[in-house]
């Protein structure tokens, strides 16, 4: 394999590594890396696609996609916080009083 | 490679400033009235001034500008015509009532008054999410919106259901967005673009795109059903529509479906419905079940509910399904996403307003209103009762409201498309509708009072915007033509 192909490899197994982090981890504060990481994936596969098709409008997209990134977790930190005060935990099975 | 030669530096003229400027308005609307907000007494009277102040402002912006001629910003990242324009204007109009609904909720639930400058931040993304064609870009408009509304939605901080109500939204939204993006990289893998036209061009030009190509578009498209809460993407609807505020639901339930379907529209019409491309018609089928499943699940699960908020958000899922019919319709003719545009632009407005009259009757905090509170509410307080009733039966699609029109109209073009089974169930499914909205009103003017009544709360901002989303939404059931005909033109 060559090392764009590699690197997409490589970017889809972060991924889904992301996606079972969000989908499986109780643990709100691992949900939230589990976000990050997926948006990292995204970034990966975006600056190499870019790179091997000789062009620069991914890898300037990143920039953007990291301050977003950034936002998006500060966000989701205060929503913690949030969380705490109301529960007394931050696990994801403590908040489960919306159903029907 | 000199960053200079690829992106040379444009300077913009007096046209690309006149087309911005709402978004300024808006945005330093926002940040001024976080400012002024910081007041101890007057604050939330001064933020709420502020950005409805910003949000009209922005309104007579766009107005005036809305026949100067196209002008598309950075190689056609950010497009303003005539069409994109009307869009805005229709979202500003839905931002107005949602801060007119606020005023005194904002009390009521002690929603703090950053409240008004969050809904300005929501209203700028929305409006560079419908100017944009440009995958990236898109996912960013949508951060700015989805970000807002995430802190929205969790603003009752002394409720435990808007805390989790926030939570939920926030995990789930943000798989969505990394969806979206990752989905978007690999179609910029396949097709070398973001650009949607560029994309629509390159796939006419190679019919047999790489199989990344596809994997991106389910992704991309997954996203999107998402955000406008088809089923099976459905799970968070329900719960943040009881979490959140009652007013900021009238206001998600409003502009984040009319900004979701419309760029879901500008998406699959430029990378699903190409004609001549292998494959795509696995997508199609995709749309199609999630269209007929969110119909049926919508309809049946909201009979069973005894929640009005909660029933109301099943009822907006189905209504999700409906307005999937008009993906296919958009690529008939010179249709184009009119009915789409049309039937959200009605919805909306009568969403706005019965959210407003239910929280007329919410106390603080409290979860949802059971139709048992209901009871006996449409003869103790006629005109509030006549006002949800109205609304209702527009939702219902019952003639002479707006929901009628618009409903028609997405069927009869979903019946040209050749759709005819989907539009089948859509009316089946429909006439279930009719059954629990109903019942409702059975609730509000036929039963007698039992139990623990409910306190008319006497918020003047709710009350106002109920009247404003009633003239409206009887204003165009009776005399659409005008509006119809306006749309026809504009997205030619």
């Amino acid at each position: 394999m060559t090392n764009d192909v590699l690197i997409q490899v490589l970017a889809a197994f972060l991924f889904t590594i992301g996606m079972l982090v969000v989908l499986l981890r109780r643990d709100t504060i691992m949900v939230l890396m589990g976000i990050e990481l997926l948006l990292n994936a995204a970034n990966i596969s975006l600056v190499a696609f870019s790179k091997s098709g000789g062009m620069i409008d991914g890898q300037l997209q990143v920039f953007f996609v990291i301050t977003v990134a950034a936002a998006e977790s500060a966000i989701g930190l205060s929503i913690l916080v949030n969380l705490y005060r109301n529960f007394g935990s931050i696990q994801t099975q403590s908040a489960t009083t919306l159903k029907g | 490679m000199n960053l200079l030669d690829l992106f040379p530096i444009q300077a913009l003229g007096s046209l690309e400033y006149l087309n911005l400027l709402p978004l300024f308005t808006l945005s330093f609307g926002a940040i001024g009235s976080i400012l002024v907000g910081t007041h101890k007494e007057k604050g939330h009277t001064w933020a709420f001034s502020l950005s409805l102040l910003s949000v009209l402002i922005a309104f007579f912006q766009v107005k005036g500008a809305l026949f100067s001629s196209d002008v598309s910003i950075l190689q056609e990242t950010l497009i303003f015509s005539p069409f994109t324009k009307t869009l805005s204007l229709m979202i500003l109009v839905f931002s107005s009532v949602a801060l007119i609904v606020t005023r005194g909720q904002d009390k009521k639930e002690g929603l703090l008054s950053e409240v008004y400058g969050l809904i300005l931040f929501a209203t700028t993304g929305m409006i560079l999410m419908l100017s944009t064609q440009h995958l990236v870009f898109m996912f960013i408009a949508l951060e700015i919106m989805s970000l807002a509304i995430y802190v929205l939605v969790a603003m009752r901080r002394t409720s435990s259901y808007s805390a989790e109500a926030g939570l939920k939204y926030f995990i789930l939204g943000g798989l969505a967005s990394a969806f979206f993006l990752y989905g978007s990289s690999l179609i910029f893998g396949a097709t070398g673009s973001f650009e949607l036209g560029a994309i629509s061009n390159f796939l006419s030009a190679h019919p047999n795109p790489s199989f990344i190509y596809f994997v991106g578009l389910g992704l991309v498209l997954t996203a999107m059903l998402f955000k406008v809460g088809a089923v099976p993407f459905h799970g968070w609807v329900p719960d943040v529509y009881q979490g959140a505020a009652t007013n900021i639901t009238g206001f998600m339930g409003a502009s984040v479906k009319f900004t979701a379907f419309m760029a879901l529209a500008k998406i699959s019409q430029n990378l699903v419905f190409v004609d001549g491309v292998n494959n795509l018609q696995w997508f199609k089928s995709y749309i199609w079940v999630v269209a007929a499943a969110s119909m049926i699940y919508g309809n049946f699960v909201a009979i069973s509910q005894n929640e009005i908020k909660r029933m109301l958000s099943f009822s907006t899922i189905a209504h999700t399904g409906y307005l999937l019919l008009g993906l296919y319709a958009m690529n008939i003719g010179d249709h184009s996403s009119r009915d789409m545009i049309v039937y959200l632009f009605f919805y909306a407005l009568s969403n706005l307003g019965a959210f407003a009259v239910i929280s007329q009757f919410e106390e603080k905090n409290q979860k949802d209103l059971t139709l048992d509170q209901l009871a006996g509410i449409g003869m103790k307080h006629p005109f509030l009762g006549g006002l949800f009733t109205l609304f209702l039966l527009s939702m219902a699609g019952i003639p002479l409201t707006s929901g009628f029109i618009g409903k028609y109209g997405l069927f009869s073009s979903a019946v040209n498309a050749g759709e005819v089974p989907l539009v089948i169930l859509a009316v089946l499914t429909s006439v279930v509708s009719v059954f629990y909205y109903l019942r409702v009103i059975i609730f509000m003017f036929m039963k007698e009072p039992t139990g623990e009544a409910v306190t008319y709360q006497g918020l003047k901002g709710a009350g106002f915007a109920a009247i404003i989303s009633a003239a409206a939404t009887l204003q165009f059931g009776l005399f659409p033509k005008a509006v119809l005909s306006f749309v026809k033109m504009i997205s030619k």
